[in-house]
């Protein structure tokens, strides 16, 4: 794909996920922001160094979010023939070039069905991760486990193969393998109280 | 020597030592598998099986353990791209996309080989230097770590994904993410935000893991739904092994390369695995004639971090060895399993009977060969994984690599962690901020803040410059930096065409 | 799988107890809430203990939780297993043990000093001194290095080396213990921080820094290799029975130095097992004979010898006794710490 062609792919894709850009942008400036301002605190030893860092990557990072809000893309026609030699890097490319391809996958996922499964995946994460973290901390001990997280596990597994389409019988076949599994490698061999 | 080493190859020989070797191979393998279980971890928690052990079979079982869990590392993050261990990490990056062109077993043929030529390479350097360990640990001192830090994030830093910008901004959020807990100087919280949790700082491994799997298993789960990954490649598997050898053997120089950048990072404490591999990888695709390809599933790519990763093990042996300091957690779990066999690690080790050094050199060197033989006979089968429906494999990858993360240090916020780094790598992913730039600038920065204040308080400013390897070193980061950009100028030659790669 | 056997830990029948875990929570749950009394005993321990190392795996108290762990379990018959939980140097598993509902069911490994220091500098709001302690497992004298060709040979040469400035001292992490001896000692010091002990150790042998202190059990291969010298005990001069005395044999000792007795026995380093606060006297006490008996068995002082333990066993009222001396003394150095702590 030549250079041009690459680039107006790159910023009609830019345009469109604009709000979610910036959105990032926000995130990631206001993390640094909170870095540097509790930097402000700490004793001259202790902060010289993460505000050497900090400082000038909130500007950057506050400049980055300008060019995104005014949808200017300065990626467009970078790389060998930017003027200062720093950009001319050819590394700059290479992983741009990796990162359109799964960009790309993306692109295609944003689809009405693929855009529903990414959601119910990530949502499903969430659940299993954050509810069995919630329950170890504010409800009683299962006895011989040290967390929520095994029935989490097994739970969650169950609901996403089923959702997947699976009959129950291969959904519960396939948890029950996956469990025993783990079982094996973890609470046998290695002898782990999860 | 020669005469120590076959001895010591005897010993291990002897039944029934091989038993426990074997042992070791497969447990390390299986361990190095299973996503943030690493060999360290692993090791640890294997400790207690040794006490009943013969003191030199429990070492032969610990040693093959932690030697061959990055080679069972390098299989998850090939075909299932969930980093192994912290040192497999870069080689997801390529593995991954060649197992997505249905080249897995190419791809694990050449890390195979690549992790036998760089522990092989690595041994025989360890070997050369043995005689002057004392002076080639105690050469190193902080002004070189500095160096060896500064080195690598320019050397990775290189690898910018979308912009310069937006790759500096990704690797200061990684030294600011490093930054987190106590601060090297006074040991005072710092970013902690009244949680103990964070005390420790951050740890790699969720973050590392989030980071890599989060956006490849939601694109598995939401894109590829009931197809695999891949399908099978005409004429089988087993043919594509060799060409993974043969990609090994053309690419030589990387192999070289990789291995010296290897070994000079075992002598790093702590990360020098995961800095090497990070390093050789970033080597590798800058002296690249087609560094576009990187990313996209070059072959050199899975070569360089392997090859590197398993030859720092043997620059971590000369710590270990000449002052029983260990170069890295395997190191560190395998004193202590030493210790608990009588056997007192430290700076004798060198001066007294050698025939334990030698030991634990053969043991180091002989299980990985071992390994790479169970791998490339076996871990073939694995490809199998890339045949599963992906809205399948993604929720059973998730949930594995789950409990192992818990499984780890026991600590339900790790799991937590890895989450939140789920979605950071995919919005980063997605945004074109270079995920592996901030992998670099997080291992990296703890070394290069109290390194700069080990300095400035014991040597000074002048530490910095006064120093023949520190100032080698700074030589080296200022090339990389200045290097490509001065060339391409004198060339005056346009940019490489873009090369179409096989899908 | 017999191997495994051996060490008495359990293998968590994770996937069993996960079917029967509603019914047992109903049994067990309800009961939780009850007070202390002769019930909890008589049933004690009704099941697995579970042993806490707050460090992670490989170090000295994991080496001693994994020794011990499998001859409570022998004596007391139910399962012991070991979990690190490491964080905030010690602390966190700590904090976790502290708690647990307080009927014997998990343990810890941990150290007077860390402890006191946690709550004294503000790094915890617990009162330590709360914890139920069953038992010490250990004690070990730390020693002041220097670099074996360095031309100071004794403290007093450090001190008078002093009056020009302050020493750089190679910690592995500033503690209590560098912070009052040498503030004892009047050597002001320099702090370069490291990431453990090994790497500090090295630095002075390297000359980069010019002192350390640390447990004897980690200097004395260093001694021994000629590649460090020591110059002063903190602590307890160690018994014969300690395969490392003959490396300090004829070293002064920091009550010497200062005239102050007991002072290095408040700092140096005990190794303590305790129990949330508030457990049954009855159960604290079970579980204390359990380990008394752990190291009269002949089996075990093998098992220290092999793995390079010196053992130095108290009883609970001893341990408790030592807990509550190292909070006392370090708090008359409250200021001094909070200062070099905060600055």
């Amino acid at each position: 794909m030549s250079e041009p062609a690459r680039a107006a792919r790159g910023s009609t894709r830019d345009r469109r996920r604009e709000p979610h850009r910036i959105t990032f942008d926000l995130l990631l400036a206001a993390f640094l922001a909170t870095f540097v301002y509790s930097s402000l605190d700490l004793r001259p030893d202790s902060r010289l160094v993460p505000l050497i860092v900090g400082l000038p990557t909130l500007a950057a990072m506050l400049v980055r979010t300008v060019l995104d809000l005014r949808g200017t893309n300065p990626e467009r026609g970078r790389a060998a023939s930017r003027p200062d030699g720093l950009a001319t890097a050819s590394l700059a490319d290479l992983t741009r070039a990796a990162r359109e391809e799964v960009a790309a996958d993306a692109e295609l996922a944003t689809g009405g069905q693929e855009l529903r499964r990414q959601r119910v995946f990530a949502l499903w994460g969430l659940a299993v991760v954050m509810v069995p973290v919630l329950a170890t901390e504010y409800l009683q001990p299962i006895p011989g486990l040290r967390t929520y997280f095994v029935p989490a596990v097994v739970a969650g597994l169950l609901f996403i193969i089923r959702w997947v389409g699976m009959s129950w019988v291969k959904t519960v076949a396939i948890t029950a393998s996956i469990s025993a599994l783990m079982y094996l490698l973890l609470g046998v061999l290695l002898n782990v109280r999860l | 020597m020669i005469d120590g080493l076959s001895s010591a190859f005897a010993d291990l020989m002897t039944w029934p030592s091989p038993l426990y070797l074997l042992l070791g191979v497969v447990v390390g393998l299986v361990v190095g598998v299973l996503p943030g279980l690493g060999g360290g971890g692993a090791m640890a928690l294997l400790i207690p099986f040794t006490f009943a052990m013969e003191p030199s079979h429990g070492i032969a079982f610990l040693m093959a353990v932690g030697a061959t869990s990055g080679i069972g590392g390098q299989v998850s993050s090939i075909l299932i791209s969930v980093p192994g261990d912290p040192p497999n990490a870069a080689t997801t990056i390529d593995g991954f996309a060649m197992t997505k062109q249905g080249k897995a077993a190419e791809a694990m043929g050449a890390a195979t080989f690549g992790s036998v030529f760089g522990a092989t390479i690595g041994m025989v350097l360890m070997l050369a230097v043995l005689p002057f360990a004392r002076e080639f640990v105690l050469a190193f001192s902080y002004p070189e770590f500095f160096m060896l830090a500064l080195t690598g994030l320019v050397l990775v830093s290189r690898l910018t994904g979308d912009s310069v910008h937006k790759g500096l901004i990704a690797a200061a959020a990684g030294l600011m993410v490093a930054f987190v807990g106590l601060d090297p100087v006074n040991g005072n919280p710092r970013f902690t935000f009244e949680s103990l949790y964070l005390w420790d700082g951050v740890d790699i491994v969720p973050v590392l893991i989030g980071l890599f799997a989060g956006a490849e298993l939601l694109a598995l789960f939401s894109h590829r739904g009931e197809q695999g990954l891949a399908a099978a490649p005409p004429g089988g598997e087993a043919s594509r092994v060799m060409d993974g050898f043969r990609a090994t053997v053309r690419h030589w120089r990387v192999v070289v390369t990789s291995s010296v950048i290897g070994f000079g990072a075992g002598i790093v404490p702590g990360i020098s695995g995961t800095l090497a591999a990070f390093v050789a990888y970033g080597q590798a695709a800058r002296s690249s004639r087609h560094p576009e390809r990187f990313g996209k599933g070059a072959v050199e790519g899975v070569i360089a971090p392997e090859t590197a990763n398993d030859a720092d093990k043997g620059g971590g042996l000369l710590p270990t060895l000449a002052f029983g300091i260990p170069g890295g957690v395997i190191m560190a779990v395998l004193l202590s399993g030493l210790l608990v066999h009588g056997v007192p690690a430290g700076p004798n080790l060198l001066r007294g009977d050698l025939h334990i050094v030698y030991v634990l050199v053969v043991a180091a060197f002989l299980p990985r060969l071992l390994a790479a033989g169970i791998v490339l006979l076996l871990g073939m089968k694995a490809t199998v994984l890339t045949r599963i429906r992906g809205d399948i494999l993604a929720p059973a990858i998730a949930a594995v690599t789950l409990l192992s993360v818990y499984a780890l240090r026991n600590e339900p916020l790790d799991v937590v962690l890895t989450l939140i780094f789920c979605y950071v790598g995919y919005a980063m992913e997605r945004f074109g901020f270079s995920r592996l730039t901030f992998i670099i600038a997080l291992v990296l920065g703890g070394l290069f803040e109290s390194s700069y204040h080990q300095t400035m308080t014991t040597f000074g400013a002048s530490g910095f410059v006064t120093r023949p390897i520190a100032l080698a070193l700074l030589a080296v980061a200022v090339l990389a930096l200045f290097g490509p950009p001065v060339a391409r100028r004198l060339r005056r030659k346009p940019a490489p065409a873009d090369v179409e790669v096989a899908r | 799988m017999h191997v495994m056997g051996r060490t008495g830990t359990s293998r968590t029948p994770v996937l069993a107890a996960l079917a029967v875990a509603p019914v047992l929570c109903a049994v067990a749950c309800s009961d939780g809430a009850s007070g202390g009394g002769d019930e909890e005993c008589a049933d004690y321990p009704g099941s697995d203990i579970e042993f806490i190392v707050p460090y992670s795996a490989g170090g000295g108290f994991d080496t001693w939780a994994r020794v011990i762990a499998p001859e409570l379990a022998d004596d007391l018959g139910v399962n012991v297993p070991v979990a690190n939980r490491d964080g905030a140097g010690g602390i966190t598993g700590v904090t976790e043990v502290f708690g647990t509902r307080p009927d014997g069911s998990t343990i810890v490994i941990t150290e007077p000093g860390i402890l006191a220091t946690a709550q004294l500098t503000g790094t915890s709001d617990l009162d330590f001194a709360e914890l139920d302690v069953v038992g010490r497992v250990a004690v070990g004298p730390e020693v002041i290095v220097v670099r074996a060709d360095s031309e100071w040979d004794t403290i007093e040469d450090v001190q008078a080396a002093a009056g020009g400035g302050p020493v750089l001292m190679g910690t592995g992490g500033l503690a209590a213990v560098n912070i009052i001896s040498f503030d004892e000692l009047g050597i002001p010091f320099e702090n370069v921080s490291h990431d453990g002990s090994s790497e500090a150790l090295l630095s002075v042998v390297r000359g980069d820094t010019a002192i350390a202190l640390f447990p004897l059990a980690s200097v004395a291969e260093g001694i021994r290799a000629g590649d460090l010298k020591p110059l002063l005990l903190v602590g307890t001069p160690p018994g014969e029975d300690n395969p490392d005395a003959d490396v300090v044999a004829g070293v002064p000792t920091l009550d010497e130095a200062t005239g102050q007795d007991g002072l290095g026995a408040a700092l140096e380093q005990h190794r303590i097992v305790a129990t949330a606060p508030d457990t049954p006297q009855c159960i604290v006490e079970s579980l204390s004979e359990s380990m008394a008996a752990a190291f009269q068995d002949d089996g075990l002082v093998g098992d220290f010898q092999e793995a390079g333990l010196v053992p130095a066993h108290m009883d609970a009222a001893e341990a408790q006794e030592v807990l509550q001396s190292t909070i006392d003394t370090l708090t008359e150095y409250e200021d001094l710490l909070s200062q070099s702590f905060e600055g």
